[in-house]
C-alpha cells in the first residue's frame, strides 16, 4: 500500500510539474518582456540625464512653413553665427556653443580593410565636436580631443570594432566627395559607450561643416548658465532675443524629456514585439494546460467519484480541483517571474550575440510586472481548469466502483460552438484585413480574430485529427510492424486529446508557415520585377547620394550600352481630378498631388519594360510626360491631353502626355525630364543607377568593368541583377529568420504539451504497456511505440498548422494592395521541411515518457490500477 | 499417456520480499516440475506463494536464489531481453482481466506475439485455434464490442497460437459467471487433449482446478500437497484438509 502511494505522488508530482513548467515559460516570456523594456527604460532614462547633462538650455530651429514667405523650411542649418552671438550677450550666460548633425549615414568613414561600415546595420552618425566639457556629454577616453582642422574622434567601441587606430588618417565618402581626417583619440558615450552599435563619429567643427556640405550656421545651440541671474530670467531673455517662429528653446527638463521620449519610443516599440511573442507563447501554453487539467481530471475520475459516493457535492468538485489550480497557478508564477528575468538577461545576451547589443541593466521588478506575472499565470490557469472542473463535477458517484466514466458525451455541441467560434476569428480577420485602415484597425481586429480563430479551429479539429493520424502513421506499419501500427493506432484512438495536444504545434506552425508563405511571396514578386519589369543588367543602389558622375563614367566605359538614373519625387499639377482613388490633393489644398519618377527616356525602354499601353516614353522631355494609367483614370485625361506641373518658383509647367503606362513598381505615377526634376527638388543625386551590359563585351569584362567603378564608392551598393535580387532576398529570410526563432519559444512550449501529454498517457495505459510487455514486446518496441505516437501527434498539429498557415498567408496577401504585391507564392519545401522537423521533435519530446514507459515493472504494470 | 518431460520447474526456488523484519518469503525453496502436455492447476490461500510461482516460471519476476526453467532454458540467466524474447516465443499468457489491447482487433490480439517477433503465423493452426475458440466471425471486433467471454477466448487464442511451451493462465475465470468460466476452462482442456498444450493455472475455485490433470496446493511459500486426477470433492477435502494443518 505504502508503495503505491508513494508511487501515485512520484506520479503526481510528474504531472503537476509538467503542469506547472507551460505556466512557467507562459509567465516568463511575458515577465522577460517587461523586465526587459523596464530595465532599459531605466538604463536610458540614466543616459539622457548623462546626455544632457550640465547642458541648462537647448535652442533648435523649427522646421516646417515660413510664416512669411509660406515655403516649407526644412534645411539645416538654419541657426546662425548672429543667433550664437544673441545668445552669448544675454546676462546669465556664462557658455554656449553651436553644433552640427550630419545626416545619418551621411559621412562614412572606409575602413583599414578598404570596405565601408554597413549601412543595413546600426546608422554612422557624424556631428561636430564641443569644445565646452560642461556641454559635451562625450568623454574622451584615449588621445585628444579633436582641436584642429582635420581632426576626428569615434567611440571606443567602433574603433575597436571596425579597426580604426589613434594617429592614422582615414578617408571618408561625403557629400562632398572623398575626406581626409586623422584619428586623435576614442570617447564614451555614458558609461558604458551605449551606443546599441551605431558607430559614432565627432569631428572639429569646421571639419564637421566641410565634411557635411554646410558652410556656415549651426543645427544646435547648447547654453550654460553661470547662475548670477535666476534661471527662468534668462529662459525669458532668451525667448525674447530669440524670433520664436524660428528658435525652439528647450530648458533642461524640456530637453530631459524629449531625449527620453526618443528612447522610451524606441523600447516601447521593442517591448512590444517582445510582449506579442510572449502572449503568443502564453496562448499556447493556454492550450497545454487546459489539456494537461483535462487529462488529469479524466485520470482521477475514480478517486473524485469516491469523493462523490461518500457524499461531495458536485459543487465541492468542482471547488476543490479550481483551488488546486489557483494553487498550482501561484507557484508556477512565482517560479515563472523568477523565470522571466533569467530570460531577460539571456536574452540582452543573445541579442549581443546577434549584433544588437543593448546597454547593461539591472534587475528593474516594477509592481506592475509582478501583478502581470501572477495575475496571468493565475488567471491562464484557473481558466483552463474551469472546464475539466465542470466535467469532473458531472462524474457519477458509480465510477467510483466501476473506474470508468461514459466517455461517449455529445460532441456535436463542441463541434457547432467550434465552427461558430472559427467564423467569428474569420470575421475579425476579415475587418482588419480589409476594412482597417490605421495600423491599430488593423492589427487589433487581426490579432483578436486569430486567436479566436485559433482556438475555433482547435475545438474542430478532432474531427480531423483520427483520420489525419491514420494516414500520417501508414508509412509507420511496413516499417515497424506491429509497434508501429499500435502507435499510430494510439494517436488516433483518442481524436480529442491528440487533437487538444497538438493544438499548440498547430499554431506556432500556423505563424511560422504564414510568415513563409508571405516571405516567399515577396521574393517571387520581387524576382518577377527583376526578371520582367527592370531589364537592367547592373544596378548602383545607397542610402542616397549617389553622385550623377557615375553615369558619366558608365557612359565613358564601353562595356556598358543603356545607363540611366532614376530619380522618385512628389510634385502638384493644376489638373482637377474627375476621380479619386489613387492620387491626393496638391499641398495648397487645390489641384492633384502625385508621385514623379525621371528617367533618361532615350534608354529606357532598354532599361525598364513600364508596360506602356499607348503611345511612347521615348519623347517623354521638359513639355512632355508620360503617366500611369490610374493616374489618367484619375483626371480624366489621354494621349494629346495637358498635364500642368507646379515649380517651386510658383511658375507652371505644361506638358504633353505622350505615354500611358501600368506599371507600380520601379516607377512612380508621373514620368517627367530629369531637367524638370530638378526645378521641383534641390536633389541633385540619383536614388538608383541602372544600366545594361553592352553586346560587344563579356559579362565578366562588364562585371570587372562594374566593380572596378564601384571600388570607387565603398558606401553604395553596386550590384548585379542577380546579387541585386540575393540582397533582398537575403534580407527577407533574415526577417524570417527572426521570426522563427521568436516563433521558436511557442513551438518550444508546444513540444513540452506533447511530452506532458505522453508522460500523462504512458501513465494511464500502465496496464496495457504490462501487458504488450508480457506478451513479448522489448524494451525497445515499446520506447519505439510511445515515440512515433508522440511524432504523428506531433505531425498532426504540424500538418494543421501548415495548412492554415498558408491559407492565413494567402488571405494575407490578397488583402495587400496590387501595387505592393501581387504574387502568391507557397515554398513548399521549407514548409514541408518544418513539418519534418516538427515531427522528428514531436520523435525527441517523448524521449523521457517512452524511456519510463519501457521501464515499467511489468507485474505492478499488469497489476496496476 | 505420453512420457513425461518437463516443460517447466524450478530448482530451491525461492523469493524473498523486504528485508529485516519485515521479511517475507513468498517462495520457500520449492522443486516443482510442470509435465508437457499436462494441465496443472495451484491453489492456495492468499499469500501462499501460488502467484509468484507462477511469475517467476513465466519470466515476469526473477527469483531471490535458486533456478527456473522453461525447456532446456535457464530463466536466471537471461538478460531483460532475452527473457522478452522468451515470454514472445515459448510462453503463453491468460490473465483474470485485461488481457486485450483495445486498439487491436480480436485477430491482432491473438497474432500480437507473432506480430512483435515479425513471424508469420502458422496459418492452419491459427485457423484451427480459431475455429477452436469459435470466433470466426467476430475476429475484426475490437476488444470492447466483445463479452467478457468472448474477449477471455480471443486471450486463450492468443495464448495458443504461438504454440509455446507452457501457457499460464492467472485465474482465467475469475471475472466470469459460471457458465462462461466453464466454456474457458473446457476449451483450455481441449487445447491440452487435442494441441498435446501444457497448462499452468492459478486458482481459488475448486470447480476451476477440477479440469487439471494434477492440483498443486501452496501454503506459506511450500508446496504443501499435490492430487492427480482430482475432482470437486476431492480438492475441497484436500483444502480443508490443508487449512486445519
Amino acid at each position: 500500500m505504502f508503495r503505491l502511494a508513494r508511487k501515485n505522488l512520484a506520479a503526481n508530482k510528474i504531472r503537476l510539474g509538467l503542469t506547472a513548467l507551460a505556466i512557467v515559460l507562459g509567465v516568463g516570456f511575458v515577465v522577460s518582456s517587461f523586465v526587459l523594456r523596464d530595465g532599459l527604460k531605466d538604463s536610458f532614462a540614466s543616459l539622457s540625464e548623462e546626455i544632457v547633462g550640465t547642458t541648462d538650455f537647448g535652442l533648435t530651429p523649427i522646421s516646417g512653413f515660413d510664416p512669411d514667405t509660406g515655403e516649407f523650411v526644412e534645411e539645416p542649418p538654419f541657426l546662425t553665427e548672429a543667433d550664437l552671438e544673441i545668445v552669448r550677450g544675454i546676462d546669465g550666460v556664462r557658455v554656449a556653443e553651436g553644433s552640427l548633425e550630419g545626416p545619418e549615414n551621411g559621412v562614412q568613414p572606409i575602413k583599414p580593410d578598404g570596405t565601408t561600415i554597413p549601412v543595413n546595420g546600426p546608422p554612422q552618425l557624424g556631428f561636430s565636436w564641443g569644445v565646452e566639457d560642461q556641454l559635451n556629454p562625450l568623454v574622451i577616453v584615449d588621445g585628444v580631443a579633436p582641436s584642429a582642422p582635420g581632426e576626428w574622434v569615434i567611440d571606443l567601441d567602433a574603433a575597436a570594432d571596425h579597426g580604426f587606430v589613434i594617429g592614422e588618417t582615414t578617408t571618408f565618402v561625403t557629400p562632398a566627395g572623398r575626406q581626409d581626417a586623422t584619428l586623435v583619440g576614442t570617447f564614451r558615450f555614458g558609461e558604458d559607450n551605449t551606443t546599441n552599435g551605431a558607430t559614432l563619429m565627432a569631428f572639429e567643427l569646421s571639419t564637421a561643416r566641410e565634411f557635411f556640405g554646410t558652410p556656415d550656421g549651426f543645427d544646435g545651440i547648447a547654453v550654460g548658465v553661470d547662475g548670477t541671474v535666476p534661471i527662468a530670467d534668462v529662459e525669458v531673455a532668451l525667448n525674447d532675443a530669440l524670433d520664436s517662429s524660428r528658435v525652439l528653446v528647450q530648458n533642461q527638463a524640456d530637453l530631459l524629456a524629449e531625449q527620453q521620449g526618443e528612447f522610451n519610443l524606441f523600447i516601447d516599440i521593442f517591448g512590444y514585439i517582445l510582449l506579442a511573442f510572449a502572449l503568443i507563447a502564453l496562448f499556447v501554453s493556454i492550450f497545454i494546460i487546459a489539456n494537461t487539467f483535462a487529462i488529469v481530471t479524466s485520470q482521477r475520475i475514480r478517486e473524485l467519484g469516491l469523493l462523490r459516493a461518500i457524499g461531495a457535492t458536485p459543487s465541492q468538485i468542482r471547488r476543490s480541483v479550481l483551488i488546486e489550480s489557483t494553487i498550482i497557478g501561484l507557484i508556477a508564477s512565482a517560479i515563472g517571474l523568477a523565470v522571466g528575468v533569467a530570460i531577460a538577461f539571456f536574452m540582452r545576451w543573445l541579442l549581443g550575440q546577434l549584433g544588437i547589443p543593448l546597454p547593461s541593466f539591472g534587475v528593474v521588478i516594477r509592481p506592475w510586472t509582478v501583478i502581470v506575472a501572477f495575475g496571468v499565470g493565475t488567471l491562464v490557469t484557473v481558466l483552463s481548469a474551469i472546464v475539466p472542473a465542470f466535467s469532473a463535477s458531472r462524474i457519477a458517484p458509480i465510477t467510483a466502483i466501476t473506474g470508468t466514466a461514459d466517455q461517449t458525451e455529445k460532441s456535436i455541441a463542441r463541434y457547432v460552438i467550434g465552427a461558430m467560434v472559427t467564423g467569428l476569428g474569420a470575421l475579425l480577420i476579415g475587418v482588419g484585413l480589409f476594412a482597417g485602415s490605421t495600423a491599430l484597425e488593423v492589427l487589433a481586429p487581426l490579432g483578436a480574430g486569430a486567436a479566436i480563430l485559433f482556438v475555433g479551429l482547435t475545438l474542430l479539429s478532432p474531427l480531423v485529427a483520427g483520420p489525419l493520424s491514420r494516414a500520417l502513421g501508414i508509412p509507420l506499419g511496413p516499417v515497424f510492424k506491429r509497434p508501429g501500427s499500435l502507435a499510430t493506432q494510439n494517436a488516433a484512438r483518442n481524436p480529442r486529446r491528440t487533437a487538444t495536444t497538438a493544438a499548440a504545434l498547430m499554431i506556432g506552425l500556423a505563424l511560422v508557415s504564414m510568415a513563409m508563405v508571405l516571405g516567399e511571396s515577396f521574393k517571387a514578386e520581387f524576382s518577377k520585377i527583376l526578371g520582367s519589369t527592370i531589364q537592367a543588367d547592373y544596378i548602383v543602389s545607397g542610402e542616397a547620394n549617389l553622385p550623377l558622375e557615375i553615369v558619366d563614367r558608365m557612359e565613358g566605359d564601353a562595356s556598358f550600352d543603356a545607363v540611366s538614373p532614376a530619380f522618385y519625387w512628389s510634385a502638384d499639377f493644376d489638373n482637377t481630378p474627375v476621380a479619386g482613388e489613387s492620387g491626393r490633393v496638391g499641398e495648397d489644398g487645390t489641384g492633384y498631388g502625385a508621385d514623379v519618377s525621371a528617367f533618361d527616356y532615350t534608354v529606357i525602354d532598354a532599361l525598364f519594360d513600364l508596360e506602356t499601353t499607348e503611345g511612347t516614353l521615348a519623347t517623354v522631355d521638359d513639355d512632355h510626360t508620360a503617366i500611369r494609367q490610374n493616374i489618367a483614370d484619375d483626371l480624366g485625361i489621354g494621349i494629346g491631353d495637358t498635364l500642368t506641373m507646379r515649380l517651386d518658383d510658383g511658375t507652371r509647367a505644361p506638358m504633353e502626355v505622350v505615354g500611358i503606362f501600368q506599371d507600380e513598381t520601379v516607377s512612380s505615377g508621373v514620368l517627367i525630364s530629369i531637367d524638370r526634376f530638378m526645378q521641383i527638388s534641390d536633389q541633385t543625386t540619383a536614388d538608383l543607377i541602372v544600366a545594361t551590359r553592352s553586346a560587344d563585351t563579356t559579362v565578366a569584362d562588364a562585371d570587372t568593368a562594374f566593380e572596378t567603378i564601384g571600388q570607387d564608392y565603398p558606401n553604395l551598393a553596386f550590384d548585379s541583377a542577380a546579387s541585386f535580387r540575393e540582397s533582398f532576398t537575403g534580407f527577407i529570410d533574415g526577417v524570417l529568420n527572426v521570426l522563427t526563432a521568436l516563433l521558436g519559444l511557442a513551438i518550444v512550449i508546444a513540444l513540452i504539451g506533447i511530452a506532458n501529454t505522453m508522460a500523462l498517457s504512458v501513465f494511464e495505459r500502465t496496464r496495457e504497456i504490462g501487458l504488450l510487455r508480457a506478451v513479448g514486446m522489448t524494451r525497445r518496441q515499446t520506447r519505439r511505440m510511445i515515440r512515433w505516437e508522440s511524432a504523428i501527434i506531433a505531425a498532426v498539429g504540424a500538418v494543421l498548422g501548415a495548412i492554415i498557415g498558408t491559407g492565413l498567408g494567402a488571405v494575407a496577401l490578397a488583402a495587400i494592395p496590387g501595387d505592393i504585391i501581387t504574387t502568391v507564392a507557397v515554398p513548399w519545401g521549407r514548409i514541408v521541411f518544418m513539418v519534418a522537423v516538427a515531427s522528428i521533435a514531436g520523435l525527441a519530446a517523448a524521449l523521457f515518457p517512452a524511456f519510463r514507459a519501457s521501464r515499467m515493472n511489468v507485474l505492478d504494470a499488469i497489476s496496476h490500477n | 499417456m505420453t512420457v513425461a518431460v518437463a516443460a517447466a520447474g524450478t530448482v530451491k526456488a525461492r523469493k524473498v520480499y523486504g528485508s529485516g523484519d519485515t521479511e517475507v518469503v513468498a517462495l520457500d525453496d520449492v522443486d516443482v516440475s510442470f509435465d508437457q502436455g499436462q494441465f496443472t492447476a495451484i491453489m492456495g490461500p492468499s499469500g501462499s506463494g501460488k502467484s509468484t510461482l507462477m511469475h517467476v516460471l513465466a519470466g515476469l519476476d526473477r527469483l531471490t536464489s535458486g533456478q527456473v526453467f522453461v525447456g532446456e532454458t535457464n530463466l536466471s540467466e537471461l538478460s531483460e531481453k532475452d527473457l522478452t524474447l522468451l515470454r514472445r516465443t515459448k510462453i503463453g499468457f491468460v490473465f483474470q482481466a485485461f488481457n486485450l489491447v483495445p486498439t487491436l482487433t480480436a485477430i491482432e490480439n491473438i497474432t500480437l506475439p507473432l506480430d512483435l517477433g515479425r513471424s508469420a503465423p502458422d496459418q492452419a493452426l491459427l485457423d484451427e485455434v480459431v475455429q477452436a475458440v469459435g470466433l470466426a466471425d467476430r475476429l475484426s471486433h475490437k476488444p470492447n464490442e466483445l463479452s467478457g467471454g468472448q474477449q477471455q477466448r480471443v486471450a486463450v487464442a492468443r495464448a495458443l497460437a504461438s504454440r509455446p511451451d507452457v501457457v499460464f493462465a492467472d485465474e482465467p475465470t475469475g471475472n466470469l459467471d459460471s457458465q462462461t468460466g466453464a466454456e474457458i476452462l473446457a476449451f483450455m482442456r481441449r487445447a491440452v487433449n487435442e494441441f498435446g498444450q501444457t497448462i499452468v493455472m492459478v486458482t481459488h475455485d475448486a470447480v476451476a482446478a477440477a479440469y487439471a490433470d494434477r492440483v498443486l496446493f501452496l501454503a506459506d511459500g511450500r508446496i504443501v500437497n499435490e492430487l492427480h486426477d482430482p475432482n470437486v470433492d476431492t480438492i475441497l477435502a484436500t483444502l480443508r484438509e490443508a487449512t486445519r494443518g
